[in-house]
């Protein structure tokens, strides 16, 4: 049923024509069905990352300047609570993973999702990495945001604590990082530390991935529950940050709080923001936690490109959408459908941009009753999507597929779920514009 | 004013006796309602103050005007009654206000956990349609999940167990 009601499109939106408009209210009508999904791309076979007697999860992908691809995934603690994160290279074509290492000294949280470990690569493959540590006690009260760093191939550092708040029990969560183009670290998250009805959205940059910044804050509300984005342009003098908006601001659930996604930019490093900027208009009140951010990617033409889910105003609007910039986020075109889905269900998405500025969507489609990887891809300058592809097929559940490209390949993540045992596929496929 | 309690008391007992009975000796018609759980005694109050229904989110309206912050999730722990709400009415008051799991039978009140969301909680009306107004919770879970959850083998529900009338021996 599902299935049905997610029709994916072959979308060229008469909405797209009005490039540049300050309106992000998409058309969404003119967008023509498509019901019977292709695959197109030659995916190689699915590499299992991680030790499958722990439970591998939680996958999370960052191509760094000199090409390497580094995959982070969480396992269980073998007979304890918590998870343990590691990181590893991927090598041979997609096929093996090399210079496995451990990244926590003790045990991290086991809710991942979309609270996940996160990590940047910074010159010469130095991995800056950061995670909610496990806590044992009920109600999940926070603990600090744990932070570790790594020269190339070498053991990670002891931990320290991101967060500067000096509170034991922290309500630092929900992060995003990125390296800039000159080699700087920006850190992002949720946190909730001034107590206010609403959680803050905080920053902290590192010159050299070792040591952050003073922590402060860039955005007054933030939905709780949502992962932020940390994007650059200009060759990183635009720092941009996503996230899903708090409107009224309360923390807690009202019938009129919207929450969509913003962008904020700043053109002094990350010193001071601009006002937010709505990405797209779409109304979304839930009456509950989404636990769903947006995902951002710029293109060698520093065009901004983002792809998110939401409920919409109304259940016929709910879907995956694509929208982009080509005005350094001022504005964003109005949103295009990608794939309608169910309103009361969250779908996590992915968007990458490749050398060609080829875009690659992600994101998780409900298939025969199971949540399952999709894809699709847009050429430059092309405004209609490719057939639908199935980067996962499997009886597992497959959630939060995770996205990078390097000069070569396409490379797609995800974690699998059965019961309670989990697994972490990973696969790739060469660049469409190859 | 107390011959109408004198009157209802009654009548309200002899409903969850015949719902005890059915429920021991046929299986009841289960339905899914939607919605958002509520603490029914601040709603209630709260419509008649100020003539709309104000209390039915997490913070409430006090009677002198002051905001009590996550005052429905306090109520609710606290024991007091619930209810779910939609289309700005009052849709269903449950029959109890379950306190505790198979795994933890005596910490919390699991409605607590809900309070102000959307949701779906299956159950039964009492008098096997809705115009009692009276339904028992059997299982709930919230009305937006993640796939994840939704599609989990659970599907995202927890048992709700209502007393006597759904005790598990």
């Amino acid at each position: 049923m599902k299935a049905i009601q997610e029709l994916f499109v072959i979308s060229v939106g008469i909405s797209l024509a009005l490039s540049g408009c300050s309106s992000t209210k998409g058309d969404d009508s003119s967008l023509s069905p498509d019901l019977s999904p292709r695959s197109a791309l030659p995916f190689s076979e699915p590499l299992a990352v991680g030790d499958p007697q722990n439970n591998p999860a939680d996958a999370y992908l960052v191509t760094s300047d000199t090409g390497k691809v580094f995959v982070s995934w969480t396992e269980q603690v073998l007979d304890g609570q918590g998870r343990n994160v590691f990181i590893g290279t991927v090598a041979s074509e997609g096929q093996q993973l090399s210079e496995i290492r451990q990244m926590n000294q003790q045990p991290i949280s086991g809710h991942g999702g979309e609270n996940l470990a996160k990590f940047a690569v910074s010159p010469g493959d130095q991995v800056a990495a950061i995670w909610t540590p496990f806590s044992a006690e009920p109600g999940h009260p926070g603990l600090p945001l744990k932070l570790t760093h790594a020269e190339d191939g070498e053991p990670f550092s002891a931990e320290k604590v991101l967060n500067d708040d000096q509170k034991e029990v922290s309500r630092a969560n929900f992060s995003g990082m990125g390296t800039s183009p000159d080699g700087k670290i920006f850190a992002a998250w949720l946190d909730g530390r001034n107590d206010l009805d609403a959680k803050q959205l905080f920053m902290a940059i590192s010159e050299d991935g070792k040591t952050f910044s003073k922590n402060y804050s860039i955005a007054p509300a933030a939905c709780p529950c949502c992962r932020p984005s940390v994007n650059f342009l200009d060759g990183g003098q635009t720092v941009l940050v996503a996230y899903r908006e708090n409107a009224l601001p309360s923390g807690y659930i009202t019938p009129d709080n919207v929450r969509d996604h913003l962008m904020i930019r700043s053109n002094d490093g990350g010193r001071t923001f601009s006002d937010p900027v709505v990405i797209s208009d779409d109304g979304w009140v839930p009456i509950g936690c989404p636990h769903a951010g947006i995902s951002i990617d710029v293109d060698s033409w520093d065009t901004i490109h983002a792809v998110w889910w939401t409920g919409g105003r109304a259940a016929d609007e709910a879907g995956i959408y694509y929208t982009y910039s080509e005005d350094g986020g001022e504005s964003f075109i109005p949103r295009q459908l990608i794939s309608k889905t169910a309103e009361d269900t969250v779908l996590h998405t992915q968007v990458v941009a490749d050398k060609n500025d080829t875009v690659y969507a992600a994101w998780v489609g409900i298939r025969e009753e199971r949540p399952q990887i999709l894809l699709t891809h847009r050429l430059a300058g092309q405004q209609q999507w490719s057939p639908i592809d199935h980067a996962s097929d499997t009886s597992w559940n497959a959630i939060y597929p995770m996205l990078t490209v390097d000069n070569e390949k396409l490379y797609v993540a995800w974690t699998e779920r059965k019961g309670e045992a989990s697994q972490v596929n990973l696969r790739t496929t060469p660049l469409v514009g190859n | 004013m107390f011959p109408i309690l004198a009157l209802a008391i009654p009548g309200l007992a002899t409903t969850l006796w015949r719902t005890s009975l059915e429920a021991q000796t046929s299986q009841p018609q289960i339905v899914t309602l939607k919605g958002r759980v509520i603490d029914l005694t601040c709603a209630v109050k709260g419509k008649v103050m100020t003539g709309s229904w104000n209390n039915v989110a997490e913070d409430h309206m006090m009677e002198d005007g002051s905001i009590q912050k996550a005052c429905a999730t306090l109520c609710l722990k606290g024991g007091q009654p619930a209810a779910l709400f939609a289309d700005n009415k009052i849709t269903a008051i449950f029959a109890c206000n379950p306190r505790g799991t198979d795994a933890a039978p005596h910490q919390g009140y699991t409605l607590a956990g809900y309070i102000a969301f959307a949701a779906e909680v299956e159950g039964y009306w009492a008098d096997g349609k809705a115009e009692s107004g009276i339904f028992v919770p059997l299982r709930i879970r919230r009305g937006i999940l993640s796939a994840e959850r939704r599609y989990s083998e659970g599907g995202g529900w927890k048992e709700l167990y209502c007393g006597p009338i759904e005790s598990k021996s």
